[in-house]
């Protein structure tokens, strides 16, 4: 099973209601609301930016390319309908927007890591907007970040890493938490937000 | 920042707030900048507990979208309406409960009507007369109504509104001819 495919994440996740959140925040858009979709980004950006980096191996392009996407979406929210689900159509894009770079940039993509999703989608033109992302301050290591997760995971006590190993990884819903845990719904979401409330505390100074 | 808000804002990272109580974060998050860079790093940290976080991450990428989403004009969708499909069941119950009061109040007009009118030429005309007109006229319902002598007494100012009455009136026409040349009159004598 190929676990880049967007349908297996949702799938996997069983994120029905995550599915509700995009789409309410997909009508605000499409009446008019912008900052919504500052949300949208602000949830998505770091899979769609390791989605093109499988493309476009230069750090600064991926963010560039990544950043044509979203606006590429952006432009083609109108055309939207929510016959899938939206981090799936904004996939496609993403895909193509790369396609697109490599054609204009006349190389192939670098690593054999095309997925079977590339006929899939629209085509988009590429408008080439290079920004400069990668300077030290701006720029972390993942590796840090997940170090800085990871470990404050492994302090945390057993219900509160249960409780978000079990959302986070295996995609659990809270009623199948609950029903693992053996306690009330609201237990679940009261230890999921104190171990993410935990981690946060440690990952806001890394990010400021 | 309240707790029971940051503690929603988790719940709704997960998807699981009401629609209602969604709406209402939305309209905090994306007016409270703490909200929305909360927002952003509980999702960071789903993406890293999943390996899905790329090599290098930039806090600026989002600032940057929102820039170039500035120079682009908003956009409008006029929302679908909503079809409500109604269960066949309440669909057959409607028509029969709509066809059976249509029925019952054509039985009563007809009931009142015939009441009302029957009567009245059978007093008026001799039955031999009456008998005569009855199987002269039967086909034409309309024209058998004549108008009593006695009642010929209408005002001459009403003529006009009764030719534009009928001229008017449905079911009266015939194609080609006039109406109120064919139908319109004072009968004389019975």
């Amino acid at each position: 099973m190929d676990k880049k495919r967007p349908d297996n994440h949702i799938k996997d996740r069983g994120q029905r209601g995550e599915l509700g959140t995009d789409k309410q925040l997909v009508e605000r858009v499409q009446l008019g609301d912008k900052r919504a979709f500052d949300l949208l980004v602000l949830k998505y950006q770091h899979r769609i930016i390791k989605l093109v980096t499988r493309y476009v191996r230069d750090p600064s392009d991926s963010m560039d390319v990544a950043q044509d996407a979203f606006l590429k979406a952006y432009r083609a929210l109108p055309n939207f309908r929510g016959d899938s689900a939206f981090y799936t159509w904004l996939y496609r894009i993403a895909i193509n927007t790369a396609k697109n770079y490599l054609t204009a940039q006349s190389r192939r993509p670098q690593e054999a890591e095309l997925g079977n999703n590339t006929e899939d989608g629209e085509q988009f033109d590429f408008e080439s907007t290079l920004r400069d992302y990668e300077t030290p301050e701006s720029l972390l290591l993942t590796d840090e970040i997940q170090q800085t997760i990871a470990n404050t995971i492994d302090e945390l006590p057993d219900d509160l890493r249960m409780a978000i190993n079990l959302r986070e990884i295996e995609g659990l819903s809270y009623e199948e938490i609950a029903e693992v845990m053996a306690c009330p719904i609201g237990t679940v979401r009261s230890r999921i937000f104190r171990a993410r409330e935990a981690i946060d505390n440690r990952l806001k100074p890394l990010l400021e | 920042m309240s707790d029971s808000r940051v503690e929603q804002l988790s719940a709704m990272v997960d998807g699981h707030l009401s629609e209602k109580e969604c709406h209402h974060l939305m309209d905090e998050s994306l007016m409270d900048p703490k909200l929305r860079d909360r927002w952003m790093r509980y999702h960071l940290i789903g993406d890293a507990m999943r390996e899905g976080l790329p090599k290098r991450i930039s806090p600026e990428f989002a600032k940057r979208v929102a820039l170039a989403l500035e120079k682009e004009p908003a956009i409008f969708v006029p929302r679908r309406q909503p079809i409500f499909w109604v269960k066949p069941a309440v669909k057959f119950a409607w028509g029969w409960a709509l066809a059976a009061s249509v029925m019952a109040a054509v039985v009563l007009a007809l009931h009142q009507k015939m009441s009302a009118t029957g009567p009245t030429p059978t007093k008026t005309i001799e039955p031999g007369v009456q008998q005569h007109v009855e199987l002269q006229f039967a086909p034409l319902p309309i024209a058998t109504v004549r108008w009593n002598s006695e009642r010929s007494k209408t005002p001459p100012r009403l003529h006009g509104y009764l030719v534009n009455h009928n001229q008017f009136k449905a079911g009266m026409d015939m194609q080609g001819v006039s109406p109120h040349f064919r139908f319109i009159g004072y009968e004389t004598s019975p």
